[in-house]
């Protein structure tokens, strides 16, 4: 086992993707996407993260997803459901004619999709955490739905009533809260970012990107993801393990260029290897001052199959770590 | 050759390293820790076996389930004894532990596809389903759109009256009513719409020489009407463009952009092929009205002389074949060679419409 000195940062973390398997993986699913006329989506979804996740690996022991189709299809024909729901009623309102009615049907089907974001997050990740291991040991999210849909929506409005200025404190608030509620075996994790910190980095980075035409968005990106990292800590035996990013905005600038002209030319056929090239420099770039000791970490967390948040993520489009 | 695995209890993330042994449709797994304890795991009880590559993962039991990790020969002896008779098994067995090669083999077969799909299958459904629109829709797409025309341009009342004339006296197939018009024009130029309407500008009459070079430009026009070339042409590019929204839509405006491009190209492709067989059919026509195909080769050579001042370039996009080779192409058909006497009624009605020019 790889023993690291205090203070000194290590990579630990390395992706093994490789190209061909991920473009034919997502070729394969598209196909049969459209031959069962989409009905296909949760065993698409499955067998991509399976090999995400498969080919990821801490410390030469990969992750394993343990997902499966089925879970994954019950939770999507849920999450259809959801949304028949919202927008049959949403509909129905508007044929009344009746104008009461049709504000009550916009304000309903609003609402709901508003509910449903926290609603996705939550499940997704006590689905995703649930289902993922490493030597065995499985992550989970102890997280609590309705103590989050009320943080949710109660930072929410602050940030909606002053016009975004909050939404720092509140992208804080949030990642505190989920950071605090993840497991993973008797590993626990906290997020220790202040609100005003992330406010100021997202003035100052906002001002100068405009300043500079774009150019310093590099740096920019670079120092939201330096800030992160920085912010996110496991704690094992009451010890913290700290973590760190080494990406240079050069990198950021010839990811983001090099995969944009990957997916043109290739007509988004190569979508794949923008994947795991983002994946293999996002992985190489992350290092640890302190390893997880293999020996004390213990299975803690219960199972939780219910794929139905995870779902409605994908569907709203949400993406969570 | 050592049958070795790892071990994990699902309690805790230590990993026990162990000598595996299959027999009587069981593994045995021999720990390799101070327990020296043996497992025995029976294959029909296994909750999950992925093989991955070389890498194969078990589980085993409940939740938290025990792990057993190996590779190479042993990896795929499990796996086989696993999967047993069961195909699915088999087929996923095979797809996973050559991922590498099967999705090679499937990108290319997907790309072969795709290319098929667009050169071919998707311009040959829009080709058909021009066959579906009824004629009486067609009729009313070309009188709209002849009407918009000619509302801009300026017409020859005594031309057209001639050119009517000139018409009653051949012979078309009679789907559609055929409605030749002048336009007052030196372009040297004519086209069809779908559903009859034929423009000819004044500019290439006053350049022919001989009734027969008309009778050879309205058999080529009148042939783009009877085979539905335009709707045909308007049909295929609007199929490749809703397969290339539907493909490409939601990725990238330029991925669709580039895409478009080349269809184009294709489309001049396309439309070349139409003109030559407009070529072909419009001697047809000749041969059917009895009048000297040479009208068609004199047609084309005026084409010719007139074509000579545009740029290779210009060439290059034109959606007409190259004039050598259309001229070529209607010398070696062996009806060009016929001869038949003068129509004296057709010539008669020719010359007054050029003095009208």
């Amino acid at each position: 086992m790889e023993k690291i000195q205090n203070g000194e940062f290590r990579k630990l973390l390395k992706f093994e993707g490789d190209h061909s398997t991920l473009v034919g993986l997502r070729i394969l699913n598209n196909i049969l996407k459209v031959i069962t006329l989409g009905l296909y989506y949760p065993w698409a979804r499955v067998s991509v993260l399976k090999y995400m996740y498969g080919e990821s690996e801490y410390m030469g022991t990969r992750f394993v997803f343990h997902g499966t189709g089925k879970e994954m299809f019950r939770g999507f024909i849920k999450a259809v459901g959801i949304f028949i729901v919202l927008y049959g009623f949403f509909i129905v309102c508007l044929l009344t004619e009746n104008l009461a009615a049709m504000i009550a049907g916009i304000a309903v089907f609003y609402i709901g999709i508003l509910l449903l974001i926290p609603v996705a997050i939550h499940g997704s990740q006590r689905y995703r955490l649930s289902r993922t291991s490493w030597r065995g040991i499985h992550f989970g999210y102890r997280g609590n739905l309705k103590e989050f849909v009320k943080l949710f929506l109660g930072y929410g409005f602050l940030t909606l009533i002053t016009l975004g200025i909050y939404g720092s404190w509140f992208r804080v608030r949030m990642s505190e809260y989920i950071y605090g509620n993840t497991r993973f075996g008797n590993v626990e994790f906290k997020y220790t970012a202040r609100g005003v910190d992330l406010f100021i980095l997202r003035l100052t980075g906002g001002i100068l990107c405009i300043l500079t035409l774009g150019i310093y968005a590099f740096w920019y990106f670079k120092k939201l993801a330096e800030f992160e990292f920085r912010n996110i800590k496991a704690i094992q035996n009451g010890q913290e393990i700290n973590m760190r990013t080494t990406l240079t905005a050069g990198r950021i600038f010839e990811m983001i260029f090099m995969n944009y002209l990957i997916i043109i030319f290739t007509l988004g056929l190569g979508t794949g290897v923008a994947i795991n090239r983002f994946m293999r420099s996002a992985f190489e770039n992350i290092e640890f001052d302190r390893a997880i000791d293999p020996d004390t970490l213990m299975q803690t967390e219960t199972e939780y199959k219910d794929a139905t948040g995870d779902d409605l993520a994908g569907m709203l489009d949400i993406s969570m770590i | 050759m050592e049958n070795t695995g790892i071990y994990q209890n699902g309690i805790s993330a230590r990993q026990i390293e162990c000598h595996l042994v299959l027999e009587d449709g069981c593994v045995l797994i021999y720990l390799q820790d101070e327990t020296k304890e043996l497992l025995i795991w029976d294959l029909k009880a296994l909750d999950s076996c992925h093989l991955n590559g070389s890498h194969l993962i078990i589980k085993y039991g409940a939740y938290p389930h025990q792990t057993l990790e190996c590779r190479d020969e042993i990896a795929s002896i499990i796996y086989k004894a696993w999967s047993g008779t069961n195909v699915v098994r088999q087929v996923e067995g095979y797809t996973f532990k050559s991922k590498r090669s099967s999705m090679i083999l499937l990108i290319f077969i997907f790309l072969g596809l795709g290319i098929f799909t667009f050169l071919y299958l998707i311009p040959l459904a829009g080709e058909k389903a021009a066959n579906l629109i009824p004629v009486e829709a067609e009729i009313q797409l070309g009188e709209s759109i002849g009407k918009i025309y000619m509302d801009q341009r300026d017409s020859n009342d005594s031309a057209n009256y001639y050119m009517r004339e000139f018409v009653k006296q051949l012979n078309f197939d009679d789907t559609y009513k055929i409605d030749v018009r002048v336009i007052e024009s030196e372009e040297i130029n004519a086209f069809a719409l779908p559903g009859g309407k034929i423009f000819v500008y004044s500019g290439i009459i006053d350049k022919m020489e001989s009734y027969e070079e008309l009778v050879a430009l309205l058999g080529h026009e009148v042939t783009h009407v009877i085979n539905r070339h335009s709707l045909k042409s308007i049909c295929r590019s609007a199929a490749t463009g809703i397969f290339i929204a539907t493909l490409f839509g939601d990725i990238t405006g330029i991925s669709s952009g580039i895409l478009s491009q080349a269809d184009k190209f294709k489309q001049l492709d396309y439309s070349r092929d139409l003109e030559t067989e407009a070529d072909n059919d419009g001697l047809e026509i000749m041969m059917e009205n009895k009048i000297d195909p040479k009208g068609m080769v004199d047609l084309l050579e005026l084409l010719k002389i007139e074509g000579e001042s545009m740029s290779p370039y210009m060439k290059y996009l034109s959606t007409h074949p190259d004039t050598d080779a259309r001229i070529s192409n209607i010398s070696a058909n062996p009806n060009a060679k016929t001869d038949f006497p003068d129509n004296k009624k057709l010539e008669e009605i020719f010359k007054k419409l050029k003095r009208c020019i």
